[in-house]
């Protein structure tokens, strides 16, 4: 997972691997959750369990739970990678994607 | 009760409120709405290519020379698929793009109907967003978003997938919002802070350069003007990535040309020994890091990018300011100016030095090649169109491969937006719609398409599409009947086992354009190169210009995979010496 998705990296020194709870909140529409999925998958992003529910109808809003693992750089690339994810951004900016651990 | 208009009608309505005036696409079953309204809008006029790869391409050339998104308009299917290549290269390259697709009618949507696919996707992965419209009443929001999401923040390719019936159904339209919203955030963020911290480590530092990519040409032409204001402020060495060029003149004396695999060698050791490395809108690409253990490893890096996720990903950088290049570039023009009036002065004793070392390293001449008078040298073909052009403003596109490279090095652009190649994805077959897309949109300009014999047969079809619209681009060949990089890197690689990589059975090239109903020229001799150039400038119509070149020749200089910038390959006598193995022999 350290490895950095540049073909030129021989990485020498690996960085240090830490397990982390993402959420992100959604606009419940079609597809969004494999947008995110295939975000991870496209990326080679570890994920270690999923959870999705819609939390809130009026607003037509869903959670989605992450649990990832990877480098403290690999971290940092998926949550701004996820918060350039239309869906996830709309209306609700910068707050929609959260670290909890 | 107001007016209601029909799909097709909302997809037209929306086109003439962006201000687009050339579509390009290809009809079928599932656009037939679309196509049956074209003829009630007069200003927006259609180009029909001849397969949807190349109305992407078109698209892109388009959008690259002008700063406006290309549109694309194609069918379910078939059409859609034949469209990802462009899409994926478009998102590669930061091209805005809005993608037009049919698609069958809702009912039929997961039945495997004919020309079905499920288009969304298969291109989320290529594309900035996309929408499947599956209610007439968000069509119109969905368009104007379309065009938002193309063109604000890092620009990038969207698509639209409308069914048939969505298409004739009928609804309301509404204009778009004015106000513009960068995708819903801001992302402006940067502060004075992190601009005076910037303007700090440019007063200290003794060994500064520029590293400037596509990001400054798509930050618009006043980001290229603001940027040479700022290169001449501080007396820093600039160079620049294959996408950026033309940013910053090619010709100026601060500037160390093209960086990375096939980079100059003063460029590439300036990246490598420099104390301050500040980067306006590139992305460290692997083409340009090389290994990235040993990348530039006695720097304060600085990365302006207008793309939060480009910063970190690749190399950890000190200083990171997340912004519009043109906005970035003024603020700190304006803090220099006010702080430090005789910045000039001092400045240029600090890194004097610097320079004297540069020098050093331009002495080295890595551009230089063995001319012959026998054979025609690619380089020397490219050095001769780049003579007998300069003087009016060409626009080039390129293929992909060792054209491109040479193309990139002897090529020297002044402007921007007159540059126009694939860089992220390396899409052989790039060149020729692009250059269609180029010349519909400056007819009266010379647009010439430097190509190589293997890539430009990609997409030759296209060359039907400049005759129909009397569009006379120029396909400029460098013809070694070699796909050229692949050979070269079989030598280097492979123990010069050329598996595949010549080209068997070409088409006669001026034959072929006499078919299509263009014009053919052949050069096979270096007396003769100049004279027929200036035939095919002076040629009204497209041409295309069959150059017989040097088979063997190799694309130097280069750093060979998984070596640093400092250890560059400058010629076959360097190859002997420095060969590629273990680890090495395995990336791209």
């Amino acid at each position: 997972m350290a490895k950095s998705k540049s073909a030129y990296s021989t990485p020498t020194k690996l960085g240090k691997i830490d397990t982390h709870i993402i959420v992100v909140w959604v606009d419940n529409e079609a597809s969004v959750l494999s947008r995110v999925v295939g975000l991870f998958s496209g990326r080679g992003y570890n994920i270690e369990s999923l959870a999705v529910a819609e939390v809130d109808q009026k607003n037509n809003l869903s959670r989605i739970t992450i649990v990832t693992t990877g480098t403290p750089q690999v971290i940092e690339q998926i949550v701004l990678q996820l918060k350039k994810l239309v869906p996830s951004s709309q209306d609700h900016s910068t707050s929609s994607v959260k670290f909890l651990a | 009760m107001p007016k209601l208009y029909s799909g097709a009608e909302i997809v037209f309505k929306c086109l003439e409120d962006q201000n687009v005036e050339h579509i390009f696409g290809y009809p079928g079953g599932a656009v037939l709405p679309i196509y049956d309204e074209l003829k009630n809008h007069p200003t927006i006029k259609h180009i029909l290519v001849r397969h949807e790869q190349g109305a992407g391409h078109a698209a892109e050339g388009y959008a690259r020379s002008t700063g406006k998104p290309g549109v694309v308009l194609v069918t379910s299917g078939p059409g859609a698929t034949n469209v990802v290549t462009a899409l994926t290269d478009a998102y590669m390259d930061s091209v805005p793009l809005v993608c037009i697709s049919g698609q069958v009618p809702t009912h039929l949507i997961g039945t495997d109907a004919f020309q079905e696919c499920d288009t969304t996707g298969i291109t989320r992965p290529c594309t900035k967003h996309n929408w499947l419209v599956k209610d007439i009443n968000d069509l119109p929001r969905i368009m104007h978003e379309a065009f938002e999401v193309a063109t604000t923040g890092r620009p990038g390719p969207v698509l639209v997938d409308i069914p048939k019936d969505i298409q004739f159904a009928k609804a309301k339209y509404s204009k778009p919002k004015k106000e513009k919203k960068l995708n819903g955030k801001v992302l402006n963020k940067f502060n004075q802070k992190e601009i005076d911290q910037l303007v700090d480590l440019m007063k200290k530092a003794s060994k500064p350069v520029f590293y400037t990519g596509g990001g400054v040409i798509n930050s618009g032409p006043k980001a290229s003007e603001l940027l040479r204001e700022l290169v001449a402020l501080t007396g820093f060495p600039i160079t620049s990535t294959l996408q950026g060029l033309g940013a910053y003149p090619g010709d100026d004396n601060q500037f160390l040309g093209m960086l990375g695999m096939h980079g100059t060698y003063e460029a590439n050791n300036a990246m490598h020994d420099c104390d301050l490395l500040i980067n306006i809108g590139a992305r460290f690409d692997d083409r340009i890091t090389g290994k990235i253990d040993e990348f530039s490893p006695k720097s304060k890096k600085v990365h302006i990018d207008i793309d939060p996720s480009s910063i970190n990903k690749i190399v950890k950088v000190d200083l990171a300011i997340v912004g519009d290049v043109s906005d970035v570039i003024k603020s700190t023009t304006k803090t220099l100016k006010k702080k430090n009036l005789n910045l000039e002065k001092s400045n240029k004793q600090k890194i004097s030095k610097w320079w004297q070392q540069i020098q050093k390293w331009r002495t080295k001449k890595s551009l230089n090649f063995i001319n012959s008078d026998k054979i025609i040298k690619p380089q020397h073909a490219v050095q001769r169109l780049y003579e007998l052009t300069k003087n009016q403003d060409t626009y080039i596109t390129t293929e992909v491969g060792q054209h491109q490279m040479w193309a990139a090095q002897h090529y020297k652009f002044n402007k921007p937006n007159r540059w126009m190649t694939s860089g992220g994805l390396g899409t052989m077959g790039y060149g020729l719609p692009a250059a269609i897309g180029v010349q519909v949109a400056h007819p009266k300009k010379l647009v010439v398409d430097i190509a190589g014999e293997a890539s430009i047969l990609m997409t030759m079809q296209e060359i039907s599409t400049a005759v129909q619209y009397n569009l006379p681009v120029k396909i400029f060949i460098l013809n070694n009947q070699y796909m050229g990089m692949v050979r070269q890197w079989q030598e280097l690689l492979h123990e010069k086992n050329y598996s595949e990589s010549y080209s068997e059975a070409l088409p006669d090239f001026v034959k072929l354009a006499e078919a299509y109903g263009c014009v053919g020229i052949r050069a096979e001799h270096p007396d003769e190169l100049d004279e027929k150039i200036e035939e095919m400038i002076n040629t009204d119509r497209p041409v295309i210009f069959d150059c017989h070149v040097d088979q063997a020749e190799n694309c130097y200089p280069m750093i060979p995979s998984g070596k640093p910038h400092n250890q560059m390959l400058l010629g076959p006598k360097d190859q002997e010496a420095n060969k590629i193995t273990g680890k090495g022999k395995s990336l791209v």
